[in-house]
């Protein structure tokens, strides 16, 4: 019987030992990689699901073999300087959002990597407007693609209008009626008639900026080695808005603060108009339960008034999606950006923040994005007439000068003219260097 | 030998001190000196050139703003008004509190020393919201007092720098305050009772009592509050960022700004330079005044 029990247990052990040495061998599943994306952005872009958790998911299931950790370092003003900082210190992100304005800076310091090649080769891209790819270009090169862009309007609150005996259905349409109608609609200091930031802020002198080029005035020369804005159009422009603080329409306190509080103010009935972009999403950061609804019967949008004689203009701006050169994840970088500036997404982006698109395909979907923002029609209807701040390497320092001279000429310290002289001198020097 | 293996045995104790200090303060203040003589930028900080005296050069010769006119004078009002508002009331309510008349001393030594712990951004923003022309605290007093047209403070050109002096005064005066207290916590009570049977009034038991007897604690905090009020940017850069037009740029602010918004780090460093030097020829200055009224002792 011991024997027998043996001898069972022995077969046993062959059999099995027999069937593991004839079976190959299964190749253990490798590891699943690691890498790390670390996307530098403005920190309201982390805010709802588009773009970067919508991007992240889809990157996640498209590479299963991949083990991602994103890390998302969300900025505010010091966006810039951060991304400078650590790309001195060899460290850069992976994916960097770039004010347009800040292209050329980047690019001319060797920090962004050229991506004409992979944006040939992605199907979305001769989906973007004509005006906009071009835009994304230094030099002829492409650095990278657009999460969006956004143009400046006029809003207004219409309860202050109302209580001022204004039409709250017809906003100015020129700087003439705009001024009228501002006078009308202040009642200091429990609210005045226009705000516009005069802040040492590159949205500073946004308006001086959207003045000028109605009167078909320029902010540096064509080949952007010389200051332009003290042309008599720059003059003009900023006499304009000078003249809104001389009647008493706009407080000297537009001088400190950030632009926001400035913007914020039409929301919070300081201002009964001011001129802005991303309004309704601002809107909606300050008044809770804020419907489209609710929001087009207490304020209002129109397209930006313009000077006598002058053409309709506005000022644009926005943020690209790039890749400094020193991160070590070109390819899937680029991949996360494909994704996160696609049309769908974007379209999820945009009208989640009332910023606007620059897809062809989603111009056409202005009812979709008028069930989120129902002004969207009108803010569409801007980009023919915007214009781009000049994206030269030494723009920030530029619009430092422009700045001083606004703040200058509000607090009265100066003529327009002798500000945007002494501004434009200042400029000059800059560029010379 | 015995004495020779004592003064190893110093100097062990001492080295780790040493080596940090070497390596986080001497190590970056020599770097700082050195890339002040190069064309160094933030966007471009492996390209080193060197330009010599170039970015000093730049730096007093710069229209806008003008280093000369503009920095230095703002720096010198905001860094005096700071430090005369932050010792004095500092030492005031130092005496104040170390009276023995008053109750709950160590009360109101807790409360008084609260603005210090808090950050200087939070500070900064404190006050701008109470400083804010239409929604400011201050503004809303001023209309329920009957005074129809308050003043626009940040943006007035005469009342902003005095505005960020007291909310400066406000944040570093507990500092003072501490002090203060450890240099009258120091004075024998035996001293005070004698000068008292003297016949001594309170004033005089101040002017030639206390105050010279808390003389070295008043320079230490002079020259503590002076070094942090010259380096400190955070509550200007905060609050006004250095406007409206160049009226609080004061050398820190300017610094930060050529150096980080402008991406010029070889000015930034000159800049720094001439802060560490201000504050050396203020500190001696400090320990000499201090050294000739020991001797006229």
């Amino acid at each position: 019987m011991k024997t027998r029990g043996i001898s069972l247990i022995l077969s046993i052990f062959l059999l099995t030992e027999g069937i593991f040495f004839e079976t190959p061998r299964v190749e253990a599943a490798p590891a699943p990689k690691e890498v790390t994306l670390t996307i530098y952005a403005k920190a309201y872009t982390f805010a709802q699901d588009a773009p970067w958790v919508l991007a992240e998911a889809e990157l996640r299931r498209r590479h299963p073999d991949i083990n991602f950790k994103f890390i998302e370092e969300g900025f505010g003003t010091e966006l810039r300087p951060q991304f400078l900082t650590s790309a001195a210190g060899g460290s850069p992100p992976d994916i960097m959002m770039t004010d347009i304005i800040w292209l050329g800076e980047f690019v001319e310091n060797n920090l962004l990597l050229d991506v004409t090649d992979r944006v040939a080769k992605w199907p979305e891209w001769s989906d973007v407007v004509d005006t906009y790819r071009e835009a994304t270009k230094w030099k002829g090169r492409v650095y990278g693609t657009w999460l969006n862009t956004d143009v400046r309007v006029l809003v207004y609150n219409k309860d202050l209008f109302k209580a001022s005996g204004l039409d709250p259905n017809k906003p100015p349409k020129t700087w003439d009626e705009l001024k009228v109608m501002a006078k009308k609609a202040t009642n200091p200091p429990q609210y005045y008639g226009f705000g516009f930031p005069a802040t040492l802020e590159d949205e500073g002198p946004m308006k001086f900026y959207t003045n000028l080029y109605s009167l078909g005035g320029k902010i540096l020369n064509d080949d952007n080695t010389k200051a332009a804005f003290n042309s008599p159009e720059g003059v003009a422009a900023l006499e304009a808005l000078i003249d809104l603080v001389k009647i008493g329409v706009t407080p000297t306190s537009i001088v400190s603060g950030s632009y926001n509080d400035i913007d914020k103010g039409v929301f919070q009935g300081k201002f009964a108009m001011g001129t802005m972009t991303k309004a309704y999403g601002l809107a909606k950061d300050l008044i809770p339960g804020l419907t489209p609804e609710i929001y087009k019967e207490k304020f209002g949008v129109a397209p930006v008034p313009y000077a006598p004689n002058g053409v309709p203009s506005t000022m644009s701006g926005g943020y690209l999606l790039t890749i400094p050169k020193a991160s070590k994840n070109h390819d899937l970088a680029w991949e996360l950006i494909t994704i996160a500036a696609c049309a769908d997404i974007q379209f999820k982006y945009t009208s989640a923040r009332g910023y606007v698109p620059t897809f062809k395909s989603l111009m056409s979907r202005g009812d979709d994005y008028a069930s989120v923002d129902p002004y969207f029609s009108i803010i569409l209807a801007q980009l023919p007439y915007a214009h781009f701040r000049p994206p030269v390497p030494k723009w920030t320092e530029i619009s430092s000068e422009i700045q001083k001279a606004l703040q200058a000429c509000v607090l009265g310290k100066m003529t327009p003219k002798q500000a945007l002289d002494l501004a434009a001198a200042n400029v000059n020097e800059i560029l010379s260097e | 030998m015995k004495h020779r293996n004592d003064i190893i045995r110093g100097y062990l104790f001492i080295a780790p001190v040493l080596i940090l200090l070497l390596a986080f303060s001497l190590y970056p203040l020599l770097c700082t000196i050195y890339y002040s003589f190069f064309d160094l930028k933030l966007a471009s900080i492996n390209t080193l050139k060197f330009v010599g005296w170039k970015n000093y050069s730049k730096l007093f010769t710069r229209t806008s703003p003008k280093f000369f006119s503009q920095i230095l004078p703002a720096t010198f009002i905001y860094v005096t008004g700071s430090i005369v508002g932050q010792i004095g009331f500092g030492l005031l309510l130092a005496l104040l509190l170390h009276q023995k008349f008053v109750k709950g001393r160590e009360v109101f030594r807790a409360i008084i020393i609260l603005p210090w712990v808090v950050s200087s951004i939070i500070i900064a923003i404190s006050w701008r919201f109470m400083y804010e022309p239409r929604l400011g605290i201050i503004n809303h007093i001023l209309l329920l007092l009957g005074i129809n047209n308050p003043p626009s403070w940040l943006n007035d050109e005469k009342l902003v720098m005095p505005c960020l002096i007291v909310a400066n005064i406000w944040h570093g005066m507990p500092f003072s305050f501490i002090i203060q207290t450890s240099g009258l916590q120091s004075i024998s009570e035996d001293v005070i009772e004698a000068a008292t049977v003297d016949g001594a009034t309170g004033f005089q038991r101040l002017r030639y009592i206390t105050l010279p007897l808390v003389r070295q604690f008043l320079v230490l905090n002079l020259i503590l509050t002076s070094m942090n009020t010259i380096n400190s940017f955070d509550l200007i850069y905060a609050m006004t960022n250095g406007g409206p037009l160049y009226i609080t740029e004061v050398i820190s602010v300017y610094m930060y700004h050529r150096a980080f918004n402008f991406g010029y780090l070889g000015e930034g460093s000159a800049i720094s330079t001439i802060i560490f030097l201000i504050n050396l020829v203020l500190t001696i200055f400090y320990m000499q005044i201090n050294k000739n009224g020991q001797r006229q002792e």
